[in-house]
């Protein structure tokens, strides 16, 4: 029954007063200091968890407060069924080395298991029970903003070129059972050049560049089954899920003290999206693949225009980490692969 | 001659200076920070709260006035609430705004219009859970003013092209101090509005004068090297790359990049040294007055070797970085007094678990003070 040394502050001001605390084994506990003897049931008094090695606070029913600048001698001193109030599991994992450093490791575990798989995975079950018409709206206000940016300009293909391909990529599909038939639209951009893109709710557009670009109209085929692979996988909706979840998943972890600097925080979500992206483009490419063999059509085709791009545009030929497609060589390595 | 060493001892002996301590140690913070991200995670954010109150009661415990330690008291429940409602909030927000573009708009008018408010309930949710030395702080919830100056004179920013700013951000800092209370005592925050246009003009100035000295070695440059402005273009049709000429062109925009971030950077030490400066300098309560001390250099390089090495260590040294910049911060800042601590008076004891606290911290919102 060695006391405990405590400060007291009585909640009326802020004036202090040092106390010694003395436990009994009746579960009662005295406060004495100059002139202050007071009797309380430990179940009426109150201590919050404890936190590293700051002072333990002891919270009575009158609104006094004592605090013990010795955590540990209070827990000494406090008999056992109130002891795990004061020194809860958590605490004593918190002041564990070891116990630490199994929590980075299995932190870090989970976080690249989540990225790598229960995410992209969660988030197509859930895109493939979303309606595709649920983004038309989506779909639609996205090329109207691309056009109103000028970024997409009107056409400059002739008319005759234009039906031309639009029937051959028709009948493409049709033969490939890719129904409902996606809306495709050509348009002209400087800011894209030689580029195709899938919209929100199965919106294509063949950019000029990319329609005068390709040697052969089965270049184009390919590029078609790659854009359609984007569409039947649902790739922009998982791409929203995807990004939303994380970015509130890394808020919630860095939220609580915001002092790490913006670009270490926004690091890890600008290096997650870039792997979803290359993962896109990769299901994409195989997506393409099997089309094009149900059109019995060689897919060298596509290797053969995704190379000329990549030379185009100074591809490094190595997958960077930030890079949001695959390397070409490793993009027509699989094409070959598969 | 006389009379002045006489009233020099006399403000010597009336003030007393009393200097914040900060005890933390990142070794110590390691421990809790990585259990509270592991349990973040493995309850899929329903820890977050408790993780929250973890952290603040550890900082707090370790920041000492006068040898007494800082306390927050939060439920963490309370604060589950508050999170649960800004989660609904963010989803539906994500969810129309991704499938309706345009409904975006809304719901930025919708933040606008409820901002105001969010900042009125988070200063009182957090002054109303710290305390020192058993005593409460307290804020007023004054929501007419916080509309008058977040929503009236926010509008008026973009009128104002942004010259209004600075006298925008002067009102909400009066307002956050003015309405802040310990126990019965009001703090108070007096200075002039031009200290703030002197901090932004300094800001907005270093700001042009980038802008010029980049325009203008840009120029020089590409006017010694036809090759390099050629390449800023974009390759010509047909037109191949040199690989050496292209690595040479990537180096001087990794050259670039880095000293914009470093200048980015920089400024930004700068605005966080200078405001914290001005407001502690200028606050004050009962017989108190406080002196900051921060320096731009000093925050700069806090601010460049803690990201650094958060990158580095794949973000393992966030609980050094935070202890690092909070240990600095605390350093600088020195509680004048005339007379000691011990006169102040416990609020009443109704205003201080005044209803609607259900609602809690709202966003977890951190602002100013």
């Amino acid at each position: 029954m060695k006391p405990v040394s405590a400060i007291r502050y009585d909640g009326q001001s802020s004036a202090s007063q040092s106390v010694q605390l003395t436990f009994f084994p009746d579960s009662t506990v005295e406060v004495k200091g100059e002139g202050l003897s007071v009797i309380y049931r430990l179940e009426e008094i109150s201590i919050p968890s404890q936190v590293g090695s700051i002072h333990a606070r002891i919270q009575f029913p009158d609104d006094s407060l004592c605090e013990v600048r010795d955590p540990r001698a209070l827990y000494d001193a406090l008999p056992d069924t109130f002891k795990t109030g004061l020194l809860g599991h958590v605490h004593r994992w918190e002041s564990s080395l070891k116990y630490a450093l199994f929590a980075v490791v299995i932190a870090a575990a989970i976080i690249w298991g989540g990225v790598e798989f229960v995410l992209p995975s969660a988030a197509k079950q859930v895109a493939e029970n979303i309606p595709l018409e649920w983004e038309t709206a989506m779909g639609e206000q996205t090329l109207a903003s691309l056009e109103k940016t000028n970024l997409l300009t009107p056409t400059e293909l002739p008319q005759q070129r234009q039906e031309a391909l639009l029937k051959k990529f028709n009948e493409a599909l049709r033969k490939a059972g890719a129904t409902p038939l996606p809306r495709i639209e050509f348009r002209n951009s400087e800011a894209l050049d030689a580029n195709a893109i899938a919209l929100p709710s199965g919106i294509l557009v063949f950019t000029d560049a990319m329609v005068e670009f390709a040697k052969d109209d089965r270049e184009l085929i390919g590029i078609l089954g790659h854009e359609l692979g984007h569409i039947k996988h649902r790739h922009s909706m998982r791409h929203v899920l995807q990004s939303s979840t994380l970015a509130l998943f890394i808020i919630m972890i860095t939220g609580d003290v915001g002092s790490a600097g913006t670009l270490a925080t926004a690091m890890p979500l600008i290096l997650a999206e870039a792997k979803f992206s290359r993962q896109f483009e990769a299901e994409a490419d195989t997506f393409s693949v099997g089309f094009m063999k149900k059109l019995d059509l060689d897919t060298r085709y596509l290797s053969s225009i995704l190379q000329r791009l990549g030379k185009k545009y100074g591809d490094s030929g190595t997958t960077g980490y930030l890079d949001s497609h695959p390397s070409t060589r490793d993009r027509v390595k699989s094409l070959a692969g598969g | 001659m006389e009379d002045n060493t006489v009233s020099a001892n006399e403000s010597n002996l009336l003030e007393k200076e009393i200097p914040l301590e900060f005890t933390g140690k990142a070794s110590e913070y390691f421990g809790i920070w990585i259990v509270n991200v592991l349990l973040t995670i493995i309850t899929l954010g329903i820890y977050a709260p408790w993780a929250k109150v973890r952290n603040k009661r550890y900082f707090y415990g370790n920041t000492l006035l006068e040898n007494s330690p800082f306390d927050f008291i939060a439920n963490p429940v309370t604060i589950l609430k508050g999170y649960l409602l800004a989660l609904g909030f963010y989803v539906l927000f994500s969810v129309s705004s991704n499938f309706y573009p345009l409904s975006g708009f809304f719901f930025l008018f919708l933040f606008l219009v409820i901002f105001p408010w969010i900042v009125v309930r988070s200063m009182s949710f957090r002054l109303a859970n710290t305390t020192y030395r058993n005593i409460r702080f307290h804020f007023e919830r004054d929501y007419g003013e916080s509309y008058k100056i977040f929503l009236g004179i926010g509008l008026l920013i973009p009128l104002t092209l942004g010259f209004i700013f600075p006298y925008y951000h002067y009102r909400q800092m009066k307002f956050v101090a003015d309405k802040s209370s310990f126990g019965t005592s009001r703090f108070g925050f007096d200075t002039k509005v031009a200290n703030f246009y002197i901090i932004y003009v300094i800001v907005w100035g270093v700001f042009v004068g980038i802008g010029v000295v980049t325009a203008i070695v840009m120029g020089v440059i590409f006017a010694k090297n036809p090759e390099m402005a050629a390449l800023m273009q974009g390759p010509a049709e047909g037109q191949e790359i040199d690989p050496e000429q292209q690595k040479a062109f990537f180096t001087f925009i990794a050259i670039i990049y880095a000293v914009f971030a470093v200048l980015y950077i920089g400024v930004f030490a700068y605005m966080q040294a200078a405001l914290n400066n001005l407001l502690w300098n200028n606050l004050s309560i009962a017989k108190q007055r406080f002196r900051s001390t921060l320096t731009t250099p000093m925050m700069l390089w806090l601010y460049m070797t803690n990201s650094i090495c958060i990158i580095l260590s794949f973000g393992l040294l966030i609980p050094w970085a935070r202890i690092r910049m909070m240990r600095y911060r605390v350093s600088c800042l020195t509680v004048l007094s005339e007379g000691d601590l011990d006169g102040f008076i416990a609020g009443e004891k109704s205003k201080l678990s005044a209803a609607g606290e259900e609602i809690g911290e709202v966003f977890g919102l951190d602002i100013g003070i």
